[in-house]
């Protein structure tokens, strides 16, 4: 259930990753173009770590239902 | 929605549309700030709001993300201390009758920290769903802002400017009483109550104004109007001796508001038509300011030729020949084209010009005439210069110099004077128009060559109205303007000159024309603001323009206009040899007093 929540929130990554350009508006130069065009490739290099911590969290998550499934009490 | 020109133009530079900012070090350690507007160079502020709302919407699919994170971690917190089967009552990780089989408790506990950690590590601090949510935010909101700037929607402005305003209306509100007194306190009262930006000293401009005001004593006008005109001639002989913006905002203030309240008057002393440049114009579609000019123009020159004598001719004698071009001075003969010039070449007598460096940018330009101004001694004439660049393909061009006011009289023998000012700012035949087109003419400058034209203060209103006259561009291939410190507001450029006007906040000369600059893709206007540049000298010295702009950071606006320069004056072009031309300039009398 909870891996499905990071499924679902891993989603939501890519739609807004869709939305990111690679560059600034072409009708746009100069000096502050360019740090914006700069600040987009920041924010795709961002978005690209989250990559290995959905990885890592996946793998916790997976790990911690199997402990808690191998858990079980016998009153 | 593409930002450029507006039909509609605030006076204040910063709130002008189109306009953006750039700021950079002088080598005194100082700093200069600029507004840039016009120029080819648009700014699509849809598609910049575009990207905007697409980051907006991409930190709100983030927001989602961790929102669903955190109820991960929320979920895995509770799991502990839930049955994982179906048991009776409450299960706890340390219930002491429970029995467990398979993983212990306590592996189950490091494998929830675990899992929490690492979902803590997704939802915040560095690298995290957090941080992107904020960083996508703040460059959204910075695109946004950008955007603004480029539509100015923003009406931000600087700090200077806010003084700029202020004390522009405290002027206006000290300034407007004793003038409408006037009749009684006298002239020599009022000018004790402008401005401290000089003394009266120089004897010329004081027997000018003396002239002047005898003259305006006959007229039939009323007594605050003669004065007021006084006043008006007094603060544009003043105006490059403005030091700080306070002082050029009152100037530029009273001007204005002086112009507007004499409008009526003067208009009706004038004729229907008057000669603007090589055309007959109807007085009516002139500023209020072009038609004060006019009219105090009309009574300069009387004044003048009082003084000196009746004019009959302009002598354009380029140095080192024996053989002066002469042309007929007056508003029959505009820019000289009426009457026959020849080239120096067909008489045989161009001397051979000297090698020189060809100027590579605005600043190399300014400093190159201001120099020329510096070593021309001989005040009883005035000066203008040609560069003449051979390319290695046998093209030739040409870069024309003209600088600023040498003489503050009215009419005397330097035409780089007064009188012309009052004229050029009228847009009324000059005899620096004359002497430009003219000595090009003498220089052979061909109808194909491109020309490039340069002026400082009264230079940049002649070379800005060389550059626009239709008779003038049937002639010449007028490509490049760049004007400093000159008022220019009036002048119709057609789109094929590529213009750039420099203006420093603190200069009131600029604005004697009492009007902006015109916003369109060939032409940009940089406003300067060198109040914390530490540059020393009044801020209208052609020097302390040349000293600004050094260092300023490459701009798209001014590409257009760099492209052309350097391909006019081949400066970095191999093969190309730039010569130069220096013409002296005179009134000559028919009756000489």
């Amino acid at each position: 259930m909870d891996a499905q929540l990071l499924s679902l929130a891993q989603d939501e990554v890519l739609n807004a990753l869709a939305l990111i350009p690679s560059s600034a508006p072409k009708s746009w130069q100069g000096a502050a173009a360019t740090a914006c065009a700069a600040r987009l490739d920041e924010a795709h290099r961002l978005m690209s770590g989250l990559e290995t911590r959905f990885f890592n969290a996946r793998s916790a998550i997976s790990k911690f239902e199997t402990v808690r499934q191998q858990c079980v009490v016998e009153p | 929605m593409t930002e450029q020109a507006s039909p509609e133009i605030d006076p204040d530079p910063f709130a002008r549309p189109h306009a953006h900012r750039l700021s950079w070090s002088t080598a005194s350690g100082g700093t200069i700030q600029a507004a840039v507007f016009g120029g080819d160079y648009t700014v699509d502020t849809d598609a910049l709001m575009s990207l905007a709302d697409s980051l907006t919407v991409a930190a709100n699919y983030v927001l989602r993300a961790r929102d669903l994170v955190v109820t991960a971690r929320k979920k895995i917190r509770h799991a502990a201390n839930e049955p994982n089967i179906g048991m009776p009552g409450f299960w706890g990780i340390f219930p002491p009758f429970n029995t467990f089989i398979g993983a212990s408790p306590t592996q189950l506990l490091i494998e929830q920290n675990e899992a929490i950690s690492a979902l803590n590590e997704l939802s915040d601090g560095m690298g995290s769903l957090g941080q992107i949510v904020e960083y996508l935010q703040d460059l959204a909101a910075d695109v946004r802002r950008a955007a603004q700037v480029y539509g100015q929607a923003n009406t931000e402005v600087f700090d200077v400017w806010e003084d700029f305003r202020q004390q522009t209306y405290q002027a206006l509100f000290t300034l407007s009483a004793p003038v409408v007194k006037v009749g009684f306190w006298g002239f020599s009262k009022i000018i004790t109550k402008l401005p401290k930006i000089g003394d009266f000293s120089d004897s010329t401009a004081a027997d000018a104004f003396n002239d002047l005001q005898i003259m305006l004593a006959d007229t039939d006008l009323e007594a605050w109007a003669c004065s007021d005109l006084l006043v008006l001639v007094w603060l544009a002989w003043q105006a490059g001796r403005a030091e700080t913006a306070s002082v050029a905002a009152q100037v530029e203030t009273y001007l204005a508001h002086t112009a507007a309240r004499l409008d009526p008057v003067i208009s009706r002393k004038l004729p229907q038509q008057i000669p603007i440049g090589s055309r007959l114009v109807d007085t009516a579609s002139l500023t209020p300011m072009q038609r004060i000019s006019a009219y105090l123009a009309t009574i300069s020159a009387q004044a003048g030729s009082d003084l000196y004598g009746r004019e009959r001719a302009l002598a354009v004698n380029l140095r080192g020949s024996k053989r002066p071009t002469l042309v007929p001075s007056g508003a029959d003969n505009p820019f000289g084209l009426r009457s026959a010039v020849f080239p120096l070449t067909f008489w045989g007598a161009l001397p051979r010009a000297p090698k020189v460096r060809a100027p590579a940018s605005a600043s190399a330009v300014i400093r190159y005439s201001d120099q020329l101004k510096q070593t021309d001694t001989d005040l009883s004439s005035g000066v203008i210069a040609l560069l003449r660049t051979d390319h290695a393909d046998g093209t030739r061009s040409w870069l024309v110099l003209v600088p600023g006011t040498t003489d503050w009289g009215m009419g005397n023998s330097n035409p780089q004077d007064m009188l012309t000012n009052l004229q050029a700012v009228a847009g009324m035949p000059t005899d620096m128009n004359n002497a430009v087109v003219t000595a090009m003419r003498a220089a052979g400058v061909g109808e194909s060559d491109p020309v490039a034209l340069y002026g400082h203060s009264q230079g940049a209103i002649t070379a800005a109205q060389v550059a626009s006259d239709p008779e003038v561009l049937n002639k010449f291939n007028v490509q490049s303007l760049l004007t400093v410190g000159g008022p220019v507001a009036a002048v119709a450029l057609p789109s094929s000159v590529s213009a750039l006007h420099i203006e420093n906040m603190s200069d009131s000369v600029p604005a004697l024309d009492a009007a902006p600059n015109p916003v369109t893709p060939n032409r940009v206007t940089v406003a300067l603001n060198t109040t914390k540049s530490g540059l020393k000298g009044f801020p209208h010295g052609s020097l302390v323009y040349a000293q600004a702009l050094d260092g300023m950071p490459s701009d798209p606006a001014l590409k257009t206009w760099n492209k052309t320069l350097l391909e006019i004056t081949g400066a970095h072009e191999s093969g190309a040899v730039t010569t130069e031309l220096i013409f002296d300039v005179e009134r000559l009398y028919a009756d000489k007093k």
